[in-house]
């Protein structure tokens, strides 16, 4: 299983509407006993400004800006509670427009050695193609767009494999990236919870998803 | 309207909104004029020591040599991927409470990672964070995981529970999840 390689599992929960950035603080949330008071007191504030609102609290980050909110952490024991404390900033600002929400899951596996990392790029896209017109041809990025989602809602479904961005136990090491795209349709006017339903709808399957997805690519490759 | 992730936060981008275009470095003054404009309220005779300003550090100096420095917020560069702080491949559960005892409760709890596997667990309410104490009751949600966490070089094994915070329901709400019962009740046929 490429689970077993699995090293830094990343959730960046991304919505697109209309924010007022400065609303969404430390304190603003712990006043609503969406997070500790504790964890607002420790909070890590890297910016207030009416454009920008950027924090950290020791499970999350979190930056919003005027068209997008964006909710990220590598600890997986917080990703439910990452998911719980969205939907209810959005249970409390009601109003806010929102058009979409996207589920990005980055998984970084450390492979255990060069073969089994030149054979999963060469499997995807196979070399062989470029071997005439290129010196040792190496695969840097594939991205696969579904374009018309197979559960019939509207939005996509994105594949992107690349090398590690970051540095992880060994050289050899991949990232496979799913976004999870889901919008409201042109209609909506976005401000009746459409897009946070859709989101607390999907949650597990598209967690589900990302992972089948994942181990689907591998059995694969190594068929 | 796309989620994708950029590939740096929004600060490193420069915001570059139409209708106003802040950047990066309007947001750094701006909160430095702030921290600064509230420390010199306090102060009869202040002066800004130029020389020693840069572009890491804003010093104001008071008439009594104390030197106050205020640090340029670092808000630039910052991966993606927190890289040095992750807990990965967790065994999780979500937990429901069904009893209260006097210093424990039970509950029933399900497999995150396979939702078709339930079992019970009786938890001490010294294992419960003093801000989560409150929000045991019947019925709580709470989340259970256990794994390894990697921090800064260092592997800790670890236990965590966390009740789930959600937004409280107001009277609207109530008042909205009866009328949607008494919709249901009165679509079934029940002669």
């Amino acid at each position: 299983m490429l689970n077993d390689f699995l090293q830094i599992h990343s959730l960046i929960v991304v919505f697109v509407g209309e924010f007022n950035p400065v609303i969404i603080q430390p304190f603003w949330l712990a006043s609503k006993k969406l997070i500790r008071e504790q964890e607002a007191q420790t909070a890590n504030i890297e910016i207030i400004h009416r454009e920008i609102v950027r924090f950290s609290l020791d499970w999350v980050h979190i930056e919003v800006t005027t068209n997008r909110l964006e909710l990220r952490s590598t600890q997986e024991p917080y990703f439910e509670p990452l998911k719980d404390l969205a939907i209810s900033i959005f249970e409390v600002l009601s109003e806010t427009p929102l058009r979409a929400v996207g589920i990005n899951n980055l998984k970084y596996f450390a492979l255990p050695d060069k073969e089994r990392y030149y054979h999963f790029g060469n499997k995807l896209a196979p070399l062989d193609n470029w071997s005439g017109s290129l010196k040792d041809p190496r695969l840097m990025t594939v991205e696969i767009l579904e374009q018309k989602r197979a559960d019939g809602l509207e939005g996509n479904y994105r594949v992107r494999v690349q090398p590690s961005d970051i540095k992880l136990s060994t050289e050899f090491g991949v990232l496979i990236n799913t976004n999870d795209h889901l919008q409201i349709s042109a209609e909506s006017t976005g401000r009746n919870g459409e897009v946070i339903k859709l989101f607390g709808d999907n949650w597990t399957s598209s967690q589900k998803r990302s992972s089948d997805i994942v181990e689907d690519i591998w059995k694969k490759i190594n068929n | 309207m796309s989620t994708l992730i950029e590939e740096s936060w929004a600060v490193d981008r420069q915001i570059t909104n139409k209708s106003n275009k802040a950047s990066a470095e309007d947001g750094i003054v701006n909160m430095l004029e702030r921290n600064v404009k509230a420390y010199m309220m306090n102060l009869s005779d202040t002066r800004l020591d130029k020389k020693k300003n840069t572009r890491e550090t804003f010093e104001v100096r008071p008439a009594s040599d104390d030197v106050e420095e205020f640090k340029v917020p670092s808000i630039t560069h910052l991966s993606l991927t927190d890289s040095k702080n992750y807990f990965t491949k967790a065994q999780r559960w979500i937990g429901h409470v069904h009893e209260i005892r006097e210093n424990s409760f039970f509950a029933e709890l399900k497999d995150l990672n396979d939702p078709t596997t339930y079992e019970v667990g009786e938890f001490e309410y010294d294992e419960i964070s003093p801000e989560d104490r409150e929000l045991i009751s019947l019925g709580a949600a709470f989340y259970w995981s256990i794994g390894s966490s990697y921090k800064n070089g260092q592997i800790e094994k670890k236990s965590l529970i966390r009740f789930q915070r959600m937004k409280p329901w107001t009277e609207a709400d109530y008042k909205k999840s009866l009328d949607r019962a008494e919709f249901f009740f009165e679509k079934l046929n029940l002669e």
